[in-house]
């Protein structure tokens, strides 16, 4: 059991050596319109030969190789085994790119109002805006205000439309 | 080469095992102690006592013996867990530079990590003079919610230790292990480990050989500690009806009063009543002591914990949404962790499940044991480790006939028959000699059979039914509970075990060709405009894993970016644990957006996170540096296991 085979050892590095031109299908080594069971029992049939821990008597270079593989392994699994993730991925897929790159999601704030806490200090911030834009200056600071004493710590969009209020008034008093 | 253990590195007690001879056994020390305090005492001389030694010193020399050090290592000095924890701390905890809590012992500060080290060393020492063999290699157990700079410091402990760290295993999939389910029929696990701090749930896959973790999710806020909390209101609310007295703000009662709890507790696993007698608890508004009777049935107590065991079935819920899976399909619950010896906990998760929890390895032994396992199927693997690559024994001509090359001919190439399934078979003899070593792995777990009749969820009530008049004073004397006041509790004087028993000696192993696919517990994100979090790796995703991110500068010559990376699931960074920061620098100074430099994120088998950049134009390597709230870096860990190695 504790005698390498060489050949095993020569064809991970094979592997490796493609494994960024190949898609989670090739990997997995299962059809594109393969179900999850069938995504599952090709994973658990490579993993049982390919995971690290299963050679750790292979070389350094072995190792790493097989440690990169089992990465690549394991988010080719967690994409086919979720159908949004598979939809995306195979949309990507007809374009060329062998990866589900993730691109930057909508987690960070849309507009700069979704970095309010408090939707009532939201729905103030943007009657701000709006009365800013048409130049009705004073109802803007009340309604900023208002944002302000909703959101209970300070905020980084109010700050910067108070500042753009600020510039305003300054605009309008020296015209 | 020496041998290698497990360790079960825990809040309170430590415990060690080692597989030998297909045989899983917990490692005693000389008097056939088989759990041992985690508690270091630091010594006038400078030298330094773990475990019984140190423990004995709590009372003598509180100041300078660290126990609970496991709730320190790895926190943010400024963390509110660490914060919380502190005020119980009879040591002074200071920190130093990038808030790396260190503690203040006969006026030098030392590192969680060298606290741990001791505690470890102490382990190591112990496992030699009872093996008899040179202990040089472990896996060291962590909770499933331990993030990662909690895990990478228990990994530097090790180090320190003087240790090979073959792993960081989560707690809950060793249990899993141990408890060596197993054969060719595939089953789903529940792991539901209820300690002393926190709660997790672990829902493990097993197919085959192989354990898949499917989902882990806890709450890091509910733990036994909790149910002493209940009694302790309980007894405060009691004493205000019949004293008048609010013990509120007495330090001294309240500590008295959390020791006696704990005590309430343990009894009302096994008795439907308990009283308890403090005297002089108080002084009543004339300057009289008063002495506090407390009175506590099993169903009351019950009644006020049920709020807590639901709270630990909301988060299996979540676990199961996580998983994917309906809780009508676990097919076998394992209980971990003190608190479940409640029977309360055992009923109700019991009937939440449909299943009959698994109790029969010792609860505070079973993580040991099944590290022990993982520690022997990893090394067994690396014994014969070759110098050179042996001859091939079976010179197959489809792997040089089907060379992987053929998959490379572009993504829309693909044909059912593709050679990669294809070659993946020719290896499929290169596992199967090694399957056939582990004839234990096809029997029923071990337990099964030797289950008492009577067992059932209830089973600790049918064996203790005590006649109900006798009151069970364990009441404290004045002297016992005055001696016991400023002491930091150890072990919890449960009832006696009548589980686990008969397999305290040897458990026998079924599962040493295990391989273990876990999972990371928590998201990890890197902090966005506006306090916001950009989930870069998902919560629960398999771990080897990695995601890259394209990063820029933002401004005209720029020469340094920097990445926060929190841990957690939230949109916002206030929710989430904040790890600390990769630091890009020598950038070349450029107009802002030309520089491109990608930044790849990996979780290793360990759960512990490593950072990588490259700059997109040279494909050269991009300076980065990883900044870890609470943690050691690299060069200060060489220099203490350094200077561990030469004491």
């Amino acid at each position: 059991m504790n005698r390498r085979n060489s050949q095993f050892d020569a064809y991970v590095l094979e592997i490796h050596k493609v494994l960024d031109q190949l898609d989670y299908y090739h990997l997995l080594g299962v059809q594109p319109g393969a179900g999850v069971s069938r995504v599952r029992e090709a994973f658990l049939s490579i993993a049982a030969k390919f995971h690290p821990d299963r050679n750790r008597d292979a070389s350094d270079e072995v190792r790493a190789a097989l440690y990169e593989i089992f990465k690549r392994l394991n988010e080719a699994y967690r994409v086919l085994c979720d159908p949004q993730k598979k939809a995306v991925y195979d949309q990507g897929l007809a374009e060329g790119r062998v990866r589900l790159e993730q691109t930057h999601r909508a987690a960070g704030p849309k507009s700069p109002e979704d970095a309010l806490k408090s939707p009532q200090a939201r729905q103030f911030y943007r009657q701000a805006a709006s009365d800013l834009k048409r130049g009705a200056l004073m109802q803007a600071e009340l309604n900023l205000k208002l944002a302000s004493t909703h959101e209970k710590s300070p905020n980084a969009a109010i700050e910067a439309l108070r500042a753009k209020l600020e510039d305003a008034k300054k605009q309008k008093g020296k015209n | 080469m020496g041998l290698a253990v497990g360790i079960d590195l825990g809040t309170t007690n430590s415990c060690l095992a080692v597989v030998q001879g297909n045989k899983a056994t917990v490692i005693s020390d000389h008097i056939g102690r088989r759990i041992h305090p985690s508690v270091v005492s630091f010594l006038p001389d400078g030298t330094s006592v773990a475990s019984y030694e140190a423990r004995e010193r709590q009372i003598t020399d509180p100041r300078n013996t660290v126990s609970s050090f496991k709730r320190l290592i790895g926190r943010d000095f400024n963390g509110p867990e660490a914060m919380a924890s502190l005020a119980d701390l009879p040591y002074e905890v200071g920190f130093g530079p990038d808030h790396v809590p260190l503690i203040r012992v006969r006026d030098q500060e030392v590192s969680l990590p060298e606290i741990s080290a001791l505690m470890l060393r102490h382990l190591k020492e112990l496992c030699s003079e009872s093996l008899g063999a040179e202990v040089d290699k472990a896996v060291i157990t962590v909770p499933a919610n331990f993030n990662d700079v909690q895990r990478s410091s228990t990994k530097i402990a090790g180090r320190i230790a003087g240790f090979e760290v073959l792993r960081i295993l989560n707690e809950p999939t060793a249990a899993a292990l141990a408890y060596g389910f197993g054969g060719e029929r595939s089953e789903k696990i529940a792991i539901y480990d209820f300690g002393g701090g926190t709660f997790d749930i672990t829902i493990v896959e097993l197919a085959g050989d192989i354990f898949k973790v499917l989902a882990t999710a806890g709450d890091t806020a509910l733990g036994g500690d909790d149910f002493d909390t209940v009694i302790v209101e309980e007894m405060r609310a009691d004493f205000i009806d019949k004293h008048g007295v609010d013990l509120a703000g007495n330090t001294v009662a309240m500590q008295r009063l959390r020791l006696v709890a704990e005590r309430v507790k343990c009894q009302l696993s096994c008795l439907e009543h308990v009283e308890a007698t403090l005297p002089e608890i108080a002084e009543n508004r004339a300057g009289r002591a008063i002495d506090f009777h407390f009175k506590m049935s099993k169903s009351r107590f019950e009644g006020l914990c049920r709020p807590l065991v639901d709270r630990s079935l909301d988060v299996c819920v979540e676990a199961f949404k996580l998983a994917g899976i309906d809780r009508s399909s676990v097919d076998n619950l394992v209980l971990v962790g003190g608190s479940t010896r409640i029977p309360l906990i055992r009923n109700l998760v019991g009937r939440e499940f449909g299943v009959r929890p698994r109790v029969e390895i010792n609860p505070d032994e079973v993580v040991a044991i099944g590290a022990a396992i993982q520690a022997f199927s990893l090394t067994r693997y690396q014994m014969s480790r070759p110098s050179a690559p042996p001859e091939p024994y079976a010179a197959d001509k489809r792997c040089s006939s089907a060379p992987p090359v053929v998959w490379s001919d572009g993504p829309k190439g693909r044909e059912s028959s593709g050679p990669l399934p294809a070659v993946l078979d020719v290896f499929s003899d290169a596992s199967s000699d090694a399957k056939s070593c582990e004839g234990a792995g096809g029997e029923p777990p071990a337990g099964g059979s030797r289950r008492r009749p009577s067992d059932d969820f209830g089973w600790l009530d049918l064996g203790l039914s005590e006649p109900p008049e006798e009151p069970h004073v364990k009441a404290p004397r004045t002297s016992v509970i005055k001696r016991r006041k400023d002491v930091v509790h150890g072990a919890p004087s449960w009832p006696p075990m009548q589980q686990g028993d008969a397999f305290s000696v040897d458990i026998k192993v079924g599962a040493t060709n295990a391989l273990l696919l876990d999972v990371t517990p928590r998201a990890l994100g890197i902090g966005t405009a506006g306090g916001f979090c950009d989930t870069i790796i998902e919560r629960n995703a398999a771990i080897p894993v990695e995601q890259s991110r394209l990063f820029t500068t933002s401004y005209d010559g720029q020469t340094e970016v920097v990445v926060n990376i929190y841990q957690g699931e939230s949109r916002r960074v206030s929710d989430n644990t904040r790890l600390g920061q990769v630091l890009l620098s020598s950038i070349r100074a450029a107009p802002r957006g030309e520089i491109k430099i990608r930044v790849t994120f990996e979780i290793d088998t360990d759960g512990i996170l490593g950072v990588f950049a490259r700059n997109e134009e040279t494909g050269e390597a991009q300076s980065t540096r990883i900044v870890l709230s609470g943690g050691l870096d690299e060069i200060t860990v060489r220099a203490l296991v350094e200077k561990y190695a030469s004491e």
